[in-house]
């Protein structure tokens, strides 16, 4: 306990630098305005954010990247209140209240909830990132090929279970994702694999580029579909939070804050997952259900508190398991890798001061968002007055040269664009993204875990089934399988 | 699966597209090198897991397109149930494809990158302007917008992140 609390003070002395701090707080911003813009998600900041930072030392590298995650998952709250449009999809569930209350004229009481609402709601996740990545870490080290095979499986479906409307089509993007992850020279015999004599397929195909494109690129051209309305946004009253309404609803903080931290450790699901579910608790339990959807305080609040826990929470697989939490977490679990930082069991043993860091990160990011929803909230909704005709090119620009960055290959370029295209068209016919990055990610760990567990067995498929770990992962998901195909028969039943 | 009752024929093409992207697969995994004489079991074989999960993608396209084609059955009554639903590419989009791959396809590494930088930006910006913008007013965006953005990009990029540009 002491030791945890002396490593997280040293992580915060190594970090309380004035270019670490201006660093922290700029990301943060960035986070916050990106996360605004609808269209702009938290996945697609830290993808081109990946992309810029990528010459840094990596700590401050990271810190940038947790700062812009945590800031656009808040960000995309303002949004949602003003216009009714989420700006990332986490924030979807905070529309049905906050856009509500700002209709009463208290958007700017609206914008107050959402700011103390994520500011708790990061601060709880992080109490359990800190407490529980030491426990899961040292458990993860007992894991074998088996369980890590399972638990990869594991993300792939229950993200394509949860992230879209239809569980098969997500499936299906799922295990196209771990095709696209066996592309290039296989682990063994250094074979190459579809790569049909194209010198730059040989090494793969590289994380970023592709998630810029399925992310960034698609998610452009989605939002260019329609011509952008002109925004109108009312005068709104203060945004400073009131203790009232977080004393009064402390109870569906706690719960919120434990739920959204919950979905986070839950591989592949995400923010927006969290916020329905906080969402959906918290009016199962209210005293004040007819008020839902029509202004309630206590429904913003859990929303808000809930899809910010995810994000502390998303880092728990993420640094013990190296199988994230949600699709940003997988981005940037890629650029963990990109900057020599290894997540997995292991971290415990090599770097336990890395789990500090990424605590004292999320603290530092908490601040900026902190400060940015009490002083800086009128300026920043400006942003939403920007005209989408000059914000998609400038955006595709980056999205263009960041993926050069990487490496310094043209070819990673051709590859963002494949990717944008066949997201955009992928997600056109209902096929959800988070899936197909989940099983891009997961790829690799999948096909080494599993070839080993067969070697190891000789084949034989009972210790999938029989080693304790293994056996509750498989169980969790053939139920999932199973549950969903029973409730899809059940409900074509005349 | 698809609770919200929105599946249309596209499910169905969608369902044979798979399928036959499956075996495609499957086809390429049997064809490639076994390793044998290394000694190399058939779980260690390259082709084993592309091989799997083209398995995979088979049986979910089959199981994608009979649910369309069984939903399309039961609602032939229905015009809704079978209505095409919204087209995925409309001129905007089209205009946007064509600019992003002339861009990012055409004009980077081949041109100076401020040059093509200010030109893509610049032409988007003319093009997706407001229509009711005078033209004075739009020739000035198209100018400032294109020329910041190459000039920013390219400082930001190659003085303060120290990347390397096209």
């Amino acid at each position: 306990m002491f030791e945890g609390l002396i490593s997280f003070w040293h992580s915060i002395v190594h970090f309380s630098t004035p270019e670490v701090i201006f660093y922290a707080l700029l990301s943060s911003l960035v986070g916050v305005v990106m996360g605004a813009l609808p269209g702009l998600t938290a996945t697609m900041s830290l993808a081109l954010m990946t992309t810029l930072t990528i010459k840094l030392p990596h700590d401050q590298a990271l810190l940038i990247l947790v700062c812009t995650y945590v800031g656009a998952i808040y960000g995309g709250s303002r949004s949602a209140i003003l216009l009714n449009i989420p700006g990332t999809p986490a924030s979807a569930a905070s529309c049905l209240d906050g856009y509500a209350l700002a209709r009463q004229g208290l958007a700017g009481r609206a914008m107050g909830i959402a700011t103390s609402g994520s500011v708790l709601g990061t601060l709880i996740g992080m109490f359990f990132l800190a407490g529980f990545t030491p426990v899961l870490g040292n458990m993860a080290l007992k894991f074998g090929a088996y369980e890590f095979f399972w638990l990869a499986l594991f993300g792939v479906i229950i993200a394509g279970t949860l992230t879209g409307d239809d569980p098969l089509k997500g499936w299906i993007a799922g295990v196209a994702g771990l095709l696209i992850a066996g592309i290039g020279q296989e682990p063994q015999y250094a074979y190459e694999r579809f790569s049909y004599g194209v010198r730059d397929l040989a090494g793969g195909i590289q994380l970023v580029p592709a998630l810029v494109g399925a992310f960034g690129f698609a998610e452009l051209l989605t939002a260019m579909k329609e011509r952008q309305a002109p925004v109108k946004i009312s005068p709104f009253d203060t945004v400073i939070p009131r203790l009232k309404d977080v004393t009064r609803y402390w109870r569906t903080i706690l719960r919120s804050g434990l739920i959204g931290t919950g979905v986070g450790i839950v591989p592949g699901v995400g923010e927006d997952v969290a916020a329905w579910s906080s969402y959906a608790a918290a009016k199962r339990a209210s005293k004040e259900k007819e008020l839902y959807g029509k202004g309630s305080i206590e429904g913003l609040m859990a929303a808000e508190t809930g899809d910010n826990a995810c994000v502390p929470g998303a880092m728990i697989p993420v640094l013990t398991l190296a199988i994230p939490g949600s699709a940003p977490a997988a981005v940037l679990m890629a650029a963990m890798i990109i900057h020599g930082v290894k997540p997995g069991p292991l971290i415990m043993v090599e770097s336990p001061q890395f789990v500090y860091d990424i605590v004292a990160m999320m603290l530092f990011a908490t601040i900026g968002i902190l400060i940015y929803g009490l002083v800086l909230t009128k300026a920043l909704v400006q942003v939403l007055r920007v005209p989408q005709h000059f914000i998609v090119p400038i955006i595709f620009v980056l999205c263009a040269v960041g993926s050069f960055a990487i490496s310094g290959r043209l070819f990673d370029v051709y590859v963002m664009l494949a990717f944008g295209l066949l997201g955009f068209f992928l997600r056109g016919y209902g096929y959800p993204m988070a899936p197909l990055v989940l099983g891009v990610v997961l790829g690799d760990l999948l096909e080494k875990n599993l070839r080993r567990a067969l070697l190891l067995s000789d084949g034989d498929l009972t210790p999938f089934f029989t080693r304790p770990i293994s056996a509750v992962v498989a169980a969790m998901i053939f139920g999932t399988v199973g549950w969903k195909i029973w409730s899809v028969t059940r409900s074509h039943k005349p | 699966m698809d609770e919200g009752g929105k599946t249309t024929r596209s499910d169905i093409w969608g369902g044979v597209g798979w399928v036959t992207f499956g075996s495609v697969i499957l086809v390429e995994a049997l064809r490639m090198d076994r390793f044998t004489s290394m000694g190399a079991t058939v779980y260690t074989m390259p082709g084993f897991v592309p091989g799997m999960i083209g398995v995979v993608v088979m049986m979910l396209g089959l199981v994608l397109a009979l649910r369309g084609w069984r939903r399309l059955k039961t609602s032939s009554s229905s015009l809704e149930s079978v209505a095409p639903a919204a087209p995925i590419i409309n001129g905007r989009i089209g205009f946007t494809i064509l600019l992003t791959l002339v861009y990012a396809g055409g004009l980077i590494g081949r041109v100076p990158f401020w040059l093509g930088t200010a030109l893509f930006v610049g032409t988007f910006t003319w093009l997706f302007a407001p229509p009711e913008q005078s033209v004075q007013r739009r020739l000035t965006h198209c100018v400032l917008a294109g020329g910041l953005t190459s000039a920013v990009v390219s400082i930001v990029f190659q003085e303060i992140f120290l990347v390397r540009l096209p």
